[in-house]
């Protein structure tokens, strides 16, 4: 395990953190655990244990999703969160792969219902992209290349078509990172009573605030 | 707009007139657009000369002088030269470019011309493709009221012309004088009138736009058009129907004061007055407004109610006339809703009864078989108003006839409703939400400065998205000030929706359920980070983004971030959010 956090440059694609690999989102979700640990949130009993990864291959290849080796190491980290869990991790209420293509399946049909009108682009996750969360406003995954570099991430938005890309990333190690470094800058505070992480987003580094990507 | 270009490099012949010149000119048109705002040609040609400043040619080096210039040969075959520009003495080859507007009558090829001491030299012409707008002229009609009681008519309407302010077109800008025309067809005999005209499209750039206002005394009509008049002749734009069978202030008279004495039926005169006149100021000292109290005494002598009325009406604004229509409608719904408040949108319907139309239910009682209202049913408008806005020819804005609003499956009683019928809906459901009381007194469209419906731009939510409709439904009923939002792109607002882990109201979200919000999101008046709460409600998920599908659909065809400012009226629109509107989608200027 690693404190030192690697530096996200801006490439083509969006913010991308140097050097991601598997290997580094590995450490760097240890440490987002031990993080969230020391602000006091019960993040052992609310994770749930890990996934499979022959389960987890297996279920997305059924919705013709592709395994990327940074995905398989997320969900062999923990399967999302358990019920009433969803706190856990802040700004990420992170769901189990089945109820993440549960929620796939969704936007594929409301994708059909809006296929025929043009110059709407859609939230930002046509098909080939996981669902991380489930809720309107999620992060999506890019699973149609395993084999090339760190997947696409994105934050989904209603009027996503058109704008440069803004929330858009490349690498699971750069939405791990700042959300890391959110809960370090004191942007992310967990309230223990209310059981609810709070965002300060003035403490936000200006680049996280600008991409609105973690 | 940019036209297609001829990048080929030809080699031009020698066409000496005074001499013979022995200049070869290679021409590369790089490209040729017309300017949106004017019409003008724009030009971006290169050329390379060889041979100049030989002993022969036209620019022979026993003269110090030549000159370059470029030549247009239009449709007509004019031939139109640039300013001629110098070419420094000794260069060769010299290699140089065109490059600027001129207002010229369609282009059908360019070249390039070398004059000196011995002459001309040309290249060859190279045909180019000049995407010059045909001449057109149109006619964008705001209102169009007929009274033929008074036998005048109301026009509100823009005269646009475009690609007619050109040289050899039909107001060529070497001519002061240029008119735009409002005409009538008359439906006795098709002779045409002139409605209305303005000299105002001489010396302007295209596409020019007057709009007209006028009152013309006109015993009848069939139809309108645009008309342009130049020294270059005339065109026409297409002619549009009008109904001229008795209209007033958009409406039908004599069907609007039908579906009132219909509702009217059974009640006192009093009753009616009291029931139906739900507009105007107060009487000082008095619970009654002016038109109540007015009412009451004209029928206290014995004038039956539906007579005042059939009176009343010829003398009413627009908006007035509906409001007495939604009266009459909310005074039918609340009869029905007496009998049996369950018979509505999104209610499981009791044994016996099924949906016999989208605005009625059949039961099949003990005692026979009764046709009920739902309670929700939006009031009927009268014909003459609801064609002014299912109309092309009278709804300046997106047209209903022809923008399909149904994006997915109908939910029960819809299955099998037009495109046509579902924007029927909307309207009807939209004036009753304007024209009801908004508890204080006046009507909900007076307090928000909405007359009608005919408005730019508002956002149908309905049945095909139930849960998100009833969320947004009861916002807005709580507070009708949240029927007006302003679009906000995500960009603009420059914060991040929290997430739905943070949001109390969302805290028993099922995984199955989206953390929806009203006002929504990407507007002015949704989250903004700053304390600005919207209301949340965990609701079907599939219902959230499919309401969200039909928004983004919505914001993208109705709003440039490009060229309008956030929290300003041009992102302003109306959100109708209603179970009685069969499904969601937008309506906006084209």
């Amino acid at each position: 395990m690693t404190n030192a956090l690697p530096e996200i440059r801006i490439g083509a694609d969006g913010p991308e953190a140097v050097a991601a690999s598997p290997e580094m989102l590995a450490d760097l979700l240890a440490t987002l655990e031990s993080e969230v640990a020391r602000a006091g949130v019960p993040v052992g009993q609310w994770l749930s244990p890990p996934a499979t990864e022959s389960d987890l291959k297996a279920a997305l290849a059924e919705s013709g999703l592709l395994l990327s080796a940074e995905l398989a190491i997320l969900y062999t980290w923990h399967d999302g969160a358990l019920p009433g869990g969803h706190a856990a991790l802040p700004r990420f209420p992170f769901e189990p792969y089945l109820v993440s293509l549960d929620r796939y399946r969704i936007r594929r049909a409301n994708d059909e219902q809006f296929e025929d009108q043009l110059g709407f682009g859609g939230w930002g996750d046509p098909a080939g992209w996981l669902p991380l969360v489930a809720d309107s406003f999620t992060r999506v995954v890019d699973c149609t290349d395993p084999d090339g570099r760190p997947p696409l991430v994105r934050s989904t938005e209603p009027d996503f078509a058109g704008q440069r890309p803004l929330a858009q990333g490349r690498s699971l190690c750069t939405l791990v990172t700042w959300w890391i470094e959110g809960i370090r800058s004191g942007a992310h505070t967990w309230q223990a009573d209310r059981r609810i992480w709070l965002l300060d987003e003035v403490k936000l580094p200006a680049l996280q605030r600008e991409y609105r990507l973690a | 707009m940019a036209a297609a270009l001829s990048a080929a490099l030809l080699i031009g012949s020698a066409a000496p007139a005074h001499a013979d010149p022995v200049e070869s000119i290679a021409v590369s048109v790089a490209s040729l657009f017309r300017v949106p705002a004017n019409g003008q040609l724009g030009y971006y040609v290169e050329l390379e000369v060889q041979g100049l400043w030989g002993p022969t040619g036209a620019c022979p080096s026993s003269a110090n002088w030549c000159g370059e210039s470029l030549q247009f040969r239009t449709a007509s075959g004019s031939i139109v030269t640039t300013s001629e520009e110098s070419i420094p003495y000794g260069w060769n080859p010299w290699v140089d470019e065109f490059v600027g507007t001129t207002p010229i009558a369609r282009v059908n090829d360019v070249r390039v011309r070398i004059r000196g001491w011995g002459g001309y030299a040309y290249s060859a012409w190279v045909p180019v493709d000049d995407d010059l707008a045909d001449p057109e002229v149109n006619l964008d009609v705001s209102t169009f009221h007929w009274n033929s009681g008074a036998g005048q008519a109301q026009i509100v309407a823009g005269v646009i012309g475009t690609g007619y302010g050109v040289p050899e077109g039909i107001c060529p800008p070497s001519s002061n004088w240029c008119f735009g025309y409002v005409e009538g067809k008359l439906a006795s005999n098709s002779s045409v009138v002139t409605l209305a005209y303005a000299n105002d499209y001489w010396g302007q750039p295209w596409p020019r736009k007057h709009d007209f206002s006028a009152t013309v005394n006109v015993a009848e009509l069939s139809a309108i058009r645009a008309r342009l008049r130049g020294s270059g002749g005339d065109i026409y734009g297409p002619w549009i129907s009008v109904s001229p069978e008795g209209i007033s202030a958009g409406h039908d008279l004599a069907a609007a004061g039908g579906l009132i004495a219909v509702a009217a039926a059974g009640m006192s005169s009093a009753e009616g007055c009291l029931t139906f006149f739900l507009f105007g100021p107060p009487v000082p000292g008095s619970s009654l407004n002016q038109p109540q109290a007015a009412c009451l005494s004209a029928t206290s002598g014995g004038m039956s109610f539906a007579a005042y009325v059939r009176a009343l009406l010829p003398t009413l604004s627009s908006a007035q006339i509906n409001q007495l229509l939604v009266a009459s409608g909310v005074a039918a719904a609340t009869a029905a809703a007496a009998v049996s408040p369950d018979l509505d949108y999104g209610h499981t319907l009791p044994s016996g009864c099924l949906w016999a139309t989208p605005v009625s239910i059949s039961c099949s009682w003990a005692s026979g078989t009764t046709t009920y209202r739902p309670i929700s049913a939006p009031p009927v408008l009268d014909p003459v108003y609801e064609d002014n806005f299912l109309n092309a020819a009278t709804n300046p804005w997106r047209n209903p006839t022809t923008d399909d609003p149904i994006s997915g499956p109908l939910p029960t009683p819809w299955v099998g409703l037009s495109g046509r019928d579902v924007w029927r809906e909307a309207l009807r459901e939209c004036e009753r939400q304007l024209n009801t009381d908004n508890g204080a007194g006046v009507s909900v469209g007076e307090s928000l400065g909405v007359e009608d419906c005919l408005g730019e731009r508002i956002f149908f939510t309905g049945d095909n998205v139930a849960e998100a409709t009833d969320h947004d439904a009861e916002v807005i009923s709580a507070d009708v000030s949240t029927m007006v939002l302003h679009y906000k792109s995500i960009a603009e607002k420059g914060v991040t929706k929290p997430a739905w882990t943070s949001i109390p109201a969302c805290a028993g979200k099922t995984s199955a359920q989206d953390c929806d919000e009203y006002p929504f999101f990407a507007t002015s008046e949704g989250y903004d980070g700053s304390g600005q709460t919207p209301d949340y409600r965990p609701i079907l998920s599939a219902n959230n983004q499919a309401q969200g599908g039909s928004y983004g659909v919505f914001v993208g065809a109705c709003f440039s971030t490009q060229t309008t400012l956030p929290d300003t009226p041009a992102r302003e629109f109306l959100v109708v959010a209603s179970r009685a509107i069969p499904t969601t989608f937008g309506y906006c200027s084209r």
